[in-house]
């Protein structure tokens, strides 16, 4: 059974008023959500609260689903949404780095670097347009083809592949010294 | 043919192609070239390396357990926002949806007035006892999954709290809060107002100025119409027949609806038929000579005025301010 023809079963189940349906598919896509959040707004809260929100929307907005999508591509567009909103709202400015998630690692001096340059990556990130921004982390996520972050955006593909090439050009330069 | 880069691959081709993004036909051509042209190679090589390096800076985790209870908050979160509203904002929000019942319950008490103009009518606005409120329950998840979250159930339990004791405040029996003294007065004094006249307005300001004031000057009036006093009291008292959980509406009535009741058509029913958002419908009426109100809530005093004829609802306005 395809992911597709899997998640559809859960909608319809869940439609059926089979509410753990629902569940299950939180359950299935709550990490690349929280994920994707995470990226686009640079803290835990406010993409801890911009997932619940997203499911919680996806829930009551069940019924508008278009098969014709993937359902990750659909919760993706609503979660998308929901950041952009977050980030006009709060007016915040996405902090430049954010705190170093603990490495296993042995080298300490080794791990310093790591994080080093990793939040610099993100500064390099967080200084692009926002348009090239959303498509680079958007892009960062496997699970979204081009035709996905088309979807999600709603631009054609063509300007995904150009935003993701004018992105991935200034990071490249950016960070010649690094990667 | 070559692209603008001049080679057989355009890098927006390479980029998709190191993102694993191209069809099979698109693939072997590209791996085509790339065997003949190192610069395409270094290009994806460097494609890949920066696509390896965002990765990494941008997989952030989430603190341990995070996702133990997503969705157990998703659900609390669902069944919150599928909870009906306590009853009081839905009947503020909604009160449009009485205007119906409230005008019909008007033209009823106009009835009424009509036959027994200075007796204290009381009817009753009976909402259902919040036990008989049907509350809806988020399906999912099912009851046991919701009480594996004690800070859902916690969050759960506050707004059934509210559902609980949603109508006390602003809504208060005649056992539990009397009249106040100066509407009791007022009633009181109803045969002397007609005759009085002036008198009113000299009774509102000392009303206004201090409800002891008033209470002084309602007294001395009530003695000198100690007969027709006593003879209101000897009526019988209206049924009190308050249930547990009923709530009571007082709703001015007085001068405003007495005219209305002059002018009122034909009777057209005599029981208010039950309206369609909060079930059986009475409302008390005190008979106040001069219109003035302590109706706890103004909408629903809103609403019956509708039912007033045009001049008594100017009038009822006017006695207002």
């Amino acid at each position: 059974m395809s992911e597709q023809q899997s998640d559809q079963q859960l909608i319809e189940q869940a439609l059926a008023g089979d509410g753990p349906a629902y569940g299950r598919l939180v359950t299935k896509y709550q990490r690349a959500i929280y994920a994707l959040a995470r990226r686009m707004l640079r803290d835990h809260d406010l993409a801890d609260e911009a997932a619940q929100e997203t499911f919680v929307k996806a829930y009551f907005a069940l019924k508008q689903y278009d098969p014709s999508f993937r359902f990750y591509t659909w919760l993706s567009r609503i979660a998308f949404n929901l950041c952009c909103d977050s980030l006009k709202q709060r007016k915040r400015t996405i902090p430049l780095d954010i705190a170093p998630e603990p490495q296993s690692g042995d080298d300490p001096l080794e791990e310093t670097e790591q994080n080093d340059t990793c939040a610099r990556i993100r500064s390099q990130i967080d200084r692009l347009p926002h348009d090239q921004r959303a498509v680079l982390l958007l892009r960062v996520d496997k699970e979204l083809s081009y035709e996905d972050i088309s979807s999600v955006l709603r631009i054609p593909m063509g300007t995904v592949m150009s935003r993701l090439h004018r992105a991935r050009q200034a990071l490249s330069g950016a960070l010649k010294d690094v990667l | 043919m070559k692209e603008p880069n001049g080679h057989a691959c355009s890098f927006e081709q390479l980029q998709a192609f190191a993102d694993g993004a191209l069809d099979d036909a698109l693939t072997r051509a590209v791996e085509r070239h790339l065997a003949d042209c190192g610069e395409c190679r270094a290009a994806v090589d460097r494609l890949r390396a920066l696509a390896a390096g965002i990765e990494r800076a941008e997989s952030p985790d989430a603190p341990a357990g995070y996702f133990d209870t997503f969705n157990s908050r998703v659900a609390s979160r669902i069944a919150a926002a599928k909870r009906p509203v306590p009853l009081l904002r839905k009947l503020r929000l909604a009160w449009w949806g009485l205007v119906p019942a409230a005008a019909a319950a008007a033209l009823a008490l106009v009835v009424s007035l009509d036959h027994e103009p200075r007796t204290a009518m009381r009817q009753l606005v009976r909402i259902p006892s919040p036990a008989a409120v049907k509350t809806e329950t988020a399906d999912w998840p099912t009851p046991d999954e919701m009480a594996a979250g004690g800070d859902q159930r916690e969050q759960a339990g506050t707004r059934n709290d509210e559902i609980a004791a949603p109508a006390a405040p602003a809504m208060t029996s005649p056992a539990a809060a009397p009249p106040r003294p100066e509407a009791l007065a007022l009633s009181g004094a109803a045969d002397k107002e007609e005759t009085a006249g002036g008198e009113r307005a000299m009774k509102r300001a000392a009303a206004k100025s201090s409800p002891a004031a008033a209470m002084e000057y309602d007294r001395a009036v009530a003695d000198a119409q100690a007969a027709p006093a006593a003879e209101e009291k000897s009526r019988p008292a209206p049924p009190a027949d308050t249930a547990p959980g009923t709530a009571v509406a007082m709703v001015p009535a007085g001068p405003a609806m007495i005219m209305a009741a002059k002018d009122a058509p034909a009777p057209v029913f005599e029981q208010p038929p039950a309206p369609r958002e909060v079930g059986e419908v009475r409302v008390i009426v005190i008979h106040l000579p001069d219109g003035a109100s302590f109706c706890p809530a103004p909408e629903i005093a809103s609403a019956i005025r509708i039912g007033l004829s045009p001049p008594a609802r100017a009038e009822a306005r006017a006695r207002e301010r």
